[in-house]
């Protein structure tokens, strides 16, 4: 889609305002809050874009339209990762995949909605209202970067970043019926990312399909030396060739919880796949279940951490002038969404005195033999294939009073970020009632063109075309 | 189980303040989340898990350069004046 959008504009087609203009209208008509804001400097990013094309350095991104998360920094714009307490957070710089999104002229027409600070699997946390799914507007897109996914559903823009923590970019995905990426941790630099969970947050592409997902993903993809987890690119090798060999979790669906015909489009794929040459196989991994605890012990802490430097002084919002005990108690109360104030608590806990040993190290350990476990299976295997999410779209306010409860929908997801390997969600096909439902490949580390190739199979053989909305 | 006590003392250490009226609800919460990552306690761990993050320190040479976007960041701060972040009285607190 990219690629055509491309070649229209190169051979004068299409003008780049023509097809900028036609993205910015709809984002501006749309009423399922998908969108923050819509950024008002689109002519001046339009001049800049023409202005590269007319000067023969065009790429493939140039003139094409994309939207930010909320918790993206794109400099001189607001970045308010959909809490209160960011309202008013105008970036003082780009993060690395805007500046090279801005160095490929592409054209950031604005921000979407998520959940508050990143937390939460539906967008209903945002401090402004859920995002309505455009196919289905009594559910919800997915979280949290459901507005990014349900702007790329609803034809709105091709292109689309999203920020995925435990499954953030994939759920959405599998929810909106489009292809999202969770990059090898370190292949995308967090640099100007608001940030939830460091050892967890990865940028990455949403796109209608594979090819401009890995597009996105090749553009975003740099060496950043403000980001201290950020691996020079001539450390990142993966060695692997593909090998057609799939590897499947044992016992994966035992726990129960799995929709059916979630369980029923999987198995679909598989045949499928089997019948283009590959074979899977069931392999032991005795503590991908154990994932999600991990998760939830080791991103609170991460995030109770991270968000401390949120206490009224030096970015967002003031509450209280009283005192410094009360500016913080009083500005971090009422600021902060119920579910970040759940999450800072939790990992206060973990990490308190007396606790520390039984939760925190004792999560860190097990997230290593999770990784070493997937490491090794990943010798013999191409990826470990799961679905992407247990059910399709639920709801709006189905979990909304349950956390734990809206923290399974994130069960098959958490363990790439756990280990920081990439992962693949593709859309796999539609239930009955019409809602999309996707699969995950886990890959090698650096093995994002592993996952490409993987993909690709899954969209050849699936049994519909695209759901994108024209 | 999170007692009212401990919930307080986190809630003190985080420097959130959390209304009467939410507390119980909270302490639910918590609780149940506390719960549900309680089921590593049964996990065995083998030696040397630890020692699979081969991850290395990658350091920046130490140069000298100018910031240029410090008054950016300082126009960030919801107070500020001339060029400084203001904060109430913390001296004699």
């Amino acid at each position: 889609m990219v690629e055509e959008l491309h070649k229209k504009i190169i051979s004068g087609e299409l003008t780049i305002r023509a097809l900028v203009e036609e993205s910015v209208a709809k984002a501006k008509a749309d009423t399922r809050n998908i969108f923050r804001e819509v950024f008002s400097d689109i002519d001046e990013q339009i001049a800049r874009a023409e202005t590269i094309l007319k000067e023969g350095k065009a790429t493939t991104l140039t003139g094409i339209p994309i939207v930010l998360k909320d918790n993206i920094m794109f400099a001189g714009h607001i970045a308010g990762a959909c809490s209160k307490m960011l309202e008013h957070h105008t970036a003082a710089y780009n993060s690395t995949a805007v500046q090279a999104l801005i160095d490929a002229g592409a054209v950031i027409i604005g921000r979407t909605n998520m959940d508050d600070g990143a937390m939460g699997s539906s967008t209903e946390n945002s401090a402004y209202g859920v995002t309505k799914h455009p196919l289905d507007e009594t559910r919800v897109p997915g979280g949290s970067s459901g507005g990014s996914a349900a702007s790329v559903l609803a034809g709105i823009v091709p292109l689309a970043l999203g920020s995925d923590t435990g499954g953030s970019i994939r759920q959405p995905a599998a929810f909106c019926g489009i292809v999202g990426l969770l990059p090898t941790y370190g292949t995308v630099a967090r640099h100007g990312l608001i940030a939830m969970g460091s050892s967890l947050d990865v940028i990455g592409p949403m796109a209608h399909s594979v090819e401009d997902a890995e597009l996105l993903y090749n553009t975003i993809s740099r060496y950043e030396p403000r980001d201290a987890t950020s691996v020079k690119e001539s450390d990142r090798v993966s060695g692997k060739m593909l090998k057609k060999k799939i590897a499947i979790p044992r016992g994966m669906f035992d726990q129960g919880g799995i929709d059916e015909e979630v369980q029923k489009n999987f198995f679909a794929i598989k045949t499928q796949m089997e019948k283009e040459g590959f074979s899977f196989s069931e392999v032991d991994l005795p503590h991908f279940g154990d994932a999600l605890a991990v998760y939830y012990i080791l991103m609170p802490a991460e995030v109770s951490s991270n968000l401390a430097r949120l206490e009224g002084v030096r970015y967002g919002d003031r509450q209280s002038d009283a005192s410094v005990k009360d500016m913080y108690e009083k500005t971090r109360g009422a600021l902060f969404g119920k579910e970040v104030r759940r999450r800072i608590l939790l990992g206060t806990y973990v990490l308190s005195h007396g606790y520390y040993d039984a939760y925190y190290n004792k999560a860190v350990a097990l997230r290593a033999l999770i990784r070493k476990e997937l490491e090794d299976v990943l010798t013999d295997y191409d990826a470990v294939f799961t679905p992407t999410t247990p059910t399709p779209a639920f709801k709006i306010g189905e979990k909304a009073n349950d956390p734990v409860q809206m923290y399974l929908a994130d069960l098959f997801t958490v363990p790439a970020n756990i280990a920081q390997h990439p992962a693949l969600s593709v859309p796999s096909g539609t239930t009955e009632a019409g809602l999309p439902m996707g699969v995950q490949f886990i890959g090698p580390r650096f093995g994002e063109s592993l996952l490409f190739t993987l993909g690709a199979v899954v969209e050849k053989v699936r049994i519909y075309d695209t759901l994108v909305q024209q | 189980m999170i007692d009212q006590k401990t919930l307080d003392h986190l809630a003190y250490l985080a420097r959130i303040e959390v209304p009467e009226e939410e507390k119980e609800q909270l302490r639910t919460d918590i609780s149940n989340m506390v719960a549900f990552v309680d089921v590593i306690q049964k996990v065995a761990l083998g030696p040397r898990a630890e020692e699979v993050f081969t991850q290395k320190n990658v350091a920046r040479d130490d140069v000298v350069a100018p910031l240029e976007s410090v008054y950016d960041l300082v126009e960030a701060a919801p107070m500020h004046k001339d060029g400084f972040v203001q904060v109430p009285k913390v001296i004699g607190e």
